[in-house]
């Protein structure tokens, strides 16, 4: 899949937190990365990456998208999401809070953020604790002006986790668009 | 059996208002554009599956067909295929059994029964989800045609891309090779062994060494310096040669790459690409395999040049020992013919005195076959038993010592014939045979007949002495009796008439006429004498005149049949007195009434002939005898005589004398 964005902002707005689907034995996960990163940076955003190999995507974006010092950051999936070595919803919402609370504190007018969520079937994390998390994040994120994104590989994933995925995140990333996602279930309700 | 059958969805359920079914087909829509991502049917059918028990909950899932198994579905059980068997639409199916079973089509496969979405519960399904499995269903199977669709167009992308590689592969492979080829057999052409080091290793980029089946090096072109091979011992590189031709492409040993150049046993070449880091890519191995087999191509060349030239030597030299071969055998049939056509008997021996060969001429004046005296002992067979021991020790005195008593030298020797009867024969006898085995070659003439003339020879000059002294003692006793009384008478009748002249001039008178009449007879004695030497008439008058007087004196008839032409004097003198012996003969002892006397006179030959009918049987008494006489006379001018005198009357006398060239001529003009 190529993100394919017209509009500058490919449909996102202000605090989404979109899905998208991928199938790894079509399409690189880095593609996606490298396209939306890059085009957050050229917009000024403060971007965060995290990904299998952070070198593949960094190596990959233009320096010169890089105006700021610590304007990019990737980091590994074992990194961003398991720094204590395991999954934890509650330090994984910390970081991602402090992480945007702190662009907003550098000067950043927007944070954008970006994960491949395959490391959800590579370390076995529990499943309803991580979807607790990205539940957690539609509660605490709209206040900020930031965008995540979260993909997903169809080739690991079954229906029933997409199902889960479909009613965590509010909006959905297909076909080179953003649509608002039917199958989402608020919070309160999810 | 289980039955089954179509229902209409939401037939025994309340149906869905019109807000509720738009916001499940959204729903149903965005997870259908989700699945759109899916990479494959099956993988597809795995979501949908998996998603189900999400849409209804307590349902389960599974792709079935009623009567095959696929990618992404499974061949339904029996009870369960009999009653999906048929169907077209959405359908509950009654298998008997508590649960409940809903079979929503997916798509049909190969243009056959589709494969079905069969939906499973303890509890039947909602008009709301049967809605929305259906929807899910017909998207999925859009999904999963556009998947295969993409699946195949992948495939047939990757295998026209992998095609296009290998194409290109292909032809950048085949360019190369095309180079390689171009400029290696440029280089053969020209520059041989060291043209195909230098462009190999333009063309690859190593080092290169051409080497021979021991290691010599015979080329070198580029950074050569990690040649390992020309450090290794003989043997060594004798059993590399052999691993290279089992192996038939190119081997890596050491810090090179070999390649065997072989046109045929015996004729090797190694060309070595220098590779110490093994980094020679497939065209490069391509460029070494194609210089081997150049450079067995240029071996080739540069052997069957050498073996032409030694061929062409060879060939000289063969035709030049033909030749001579040619000549000699040419040369042994000339002198073989010769020696066949001999005269003379040829006999070669051994050095054991053994019979080699003897010729045609042998054979007859020895009376022996060839095949029964070769290998056989020469003295035994020519020699007399009289002389063998000579012979012998002669021959073995020459093979001991060398000495030469006969060799070269013409000798007259007594040969003895098969029926051992001897004759004399003139032997020439050479040495042939080299010096370990002397072989001897003796020429043997027989000589009777020279001996025999030569005894006759003999004979008749002696006769010829013995007549002169006869005829000189008949002339002198003629003389003594005849012409020299008379002239004897006619003096003293001379000189009693002297005497008388005076005193008794008629006893005078008639002493002088008596004188007178004996010298007259004393003349015509005389006369006689001389012409029973050579006769005035035949001088004078020829053959022909000479015997017509001749026959005129005879006291019986004769009959004359002479040529009236003249004759060289002597064969005139010698056909005349030939007549006058014979005449004389006939007269005296034949006791003939009648003879008849005829010259022929031919080209080459004059032939006289006197014949009687008188009472024959005549033999010459004596040596002395007057035929002796014609014999010996006729002889001198190599003519002959022939007496046919049967003892029942009549005798022919025959003599023919040669005429020198020349023609005979007309009568009164002596030659």
């Amino acid at each position: 899949m190529v993100l394919r964005a017209e509009s500058p902002e490919l449909g996102f707005q202000i605090g989404d937190h979109v899905c998208a689907f991928y199938n790894s034995s079509s399409n690189s996960v880095d593609d996606i990365v490298v396209d939306y990163l890059s085009r957050g940076l050229a917009a000024g955003h403060k971007c965060f990456g995290m990904v299998d190999e952070p070198s593949s995507v960094q190596e990959r974006i233009p320096g010169e998208l890089v105006s700021r010092t610590g304007m990019l950051r990737v980091l590994t999936e074992d990194e961003a999401y398991m720094p204590d070595g395991h999954f934890s919803k509650d330090t994984f919402i910390r970081n991602m809070t402090e992480m945007v609370t702190e662009a907003f504190a550098e000067g950043y007018d927007r944070f954008r953020a970006v994960g491949d969520e395959s490391f959800l079937i590579n370390n076995a994390v529990d499943l309803n604790e991580w979807f607790a998390a990205e539940s957690e994040l539609n509660k605490i994120l709209p206040d900020y002006p930031h965008f995540f994104f979260c993909l997903y590989d169809l080739d690991l994933f079954d229906g029933d986790t997409v199902m889960y995925v479909l009613r965590t995140h509010p909006r959905i990333y297909v076909n080179g668009i953003v649509i608002t996602n039917p199958h989402y279930l608020p919070a309160s309700t999810g | 059996m289980p039955s089954a059958g179509p229902r209409a969805p939401g037939a025994e359920e309340p149906a869905l208002d019109a807000e509720a079914r738009l916001a499940a087909a959204n729903a149903v829509f965005t997870l259908s554009l989700i699945l759109t991502q899916a990479s494959s049917p099956g993988n597809l059918i795995r979501l949908v599956t998996t998603a189900i028990p999400s849409i209804a909950p307590g349902q389960t899932a599974m792709a079935w067909h009623p009567g095959q198994s696929g990618d992404y579905y499974q061949r339904a059980p029996d009870d369960l295929g009999a009653a999906l068997a048929g169907l077209s639409g959405v359908s509950r199916l009654d298998l008997g059994g508590p649960s409940s079973y809903w079979a929503f089509p997916l798509m049909s496969p190969l243009g056959g029964e589709p494969v079905f979405l069969v939906v499973t519960g303890d509890e039947s399904l909602s008009s709301e989800e049967v809605f929305l499995l259906s929807v899910l269903a017909q998207l999925s199977g859009t999904i999963i045609a556009r998947l295969e669709l993409i699946a195949a167009e992948r495939e047939n992308s990757q295998l026209v891309a992998a095609l296009n590689a290998e194409l290109e592969s292909t032809v950048s492979t085949l360019t190369k090779i095309m180079e390689i080829h171009r400029r290696l057999n440029e280089i053969l052409a020209s520059a041989g062994e060291p043209g195909i080091a230098e462009t190999l290793s333009q063309l690859t980029g190593f080092g290169v060494v051409i080497q021979d089946e021991s290691g010599r090096v015979r080329a070198t072109a580029g950074d050569v310096s990690g040649n390992a091979r020309a450090e290794l011992p003989p043997g060594q590189q004798r059993e590399l040669v052999r691993q290279l031709r089992i192996t038939g492409r190119p081997v890596y040993h050491g810090p090179a790459w070999l390649a065997l150049a072989s046109p045929r046993a015996g004729i090797e070449g190694v060309i070595a690409l220098i590779d110490p880091a093994r980094g020679a890519g497939e065209s490069d191995l391509a460029a070494l395999q194609y210089a081997a087999t150049v450079l067995s191509v240029e071996l080739a060349r540069l052997h069957s040049v050498a073996e032409a030239e030694l061929r062409s030597q060879a060939d000289r030299d063969r035709d030049i020992a033909r030749a001579r071969a040619s000549e000699l055998t040419a040369s042994e049939a000339r002198q073989r013919a010769i020696l066949e056509a001999a005269l003379d008997a040829v006999v070669s021996i051994d050095q054991f005195a053994r019979v080699t060969y003897v010729n045609s001429a042998f054979e007859h004046i020895f009376g022996y076959r060839a095949d029964e005296v070769t290998g056989r002992e020469l003295g035994e067979l020519i020699v007399p038993p009289s002389l063998r021991k000579e012979h012998r020790q002669g021959f073995a005195r020459h093979l001991a010592t060398g000495e030469r008593r006969i060799l070269g030298q013409r000798l007259e020797l007594t040969a003895m014939r098969a029926d051992g009867s001897e004759f004399p024969a003139e032997v020439t006898v050479t040495r042939t045979g080299p010096s370990a085995e002397p072989a001897f070659t003796g020429y043997v003439r027989d000589i009777t007949e020279r001996k025999r003339a030569e005894q006759e020879l003999m004979a008749s000059r002696a006769r010829l002495v013995a007549a002169s002294d006869t005829a000189r003692r008949r002339l002198t006793r003629d003389l003594h009796d005849g012409a020299q009384q008379r002239f004897v008478t006619t003096l003293i009748n001379l000189q009693l008439a002297e005497q008388k002249w005076d005193s008794a001039p008629e006893r005078a008178r008639e002493l002088v006429g008596q004188a007178l009449s004996d010298a007259r007879h004393g003349l015509a004695d005389l006369r006689d004498l001389v012409a029973g030497i050579h006769p005035a008439i035949l001088t004078q008058r020829g053959l022909a005149a000479a015997i017509d007087a001749l026959a005129a004196r005879l006291p019986i008839p004769a009959q004359l049949d002479v040529p009236n032409l003249r004759l060289a004097a002597p064969v005139e003198a010698a056909v005349y007195f030939f007549c006058t012996e014979a005449l004389t003969n006939v007269v005296r002892h034949a006791h003939a009434t009648s003879v008849w006397v005829r010259v022929e006179v031919a080209v080459d030959r004059c032939v006289a002939e006197v014949r009687d009918d008188g009472i024959g049987g005549a033999r010459p008494r004596s040596e002395a005898s007057g035929l002796n006489g014609l014999r010996d006379r006729i002889g001198a001018l190599q003519g002959t005589v022939e007496i046919l005198s049967p003892d029942d009357g009549g005798t022919v006398l025959r003599a023919s004398v040669p005429l020198p060239a020349g023609p005979a001529v007309a009568p009164g003009v002596p030659l």
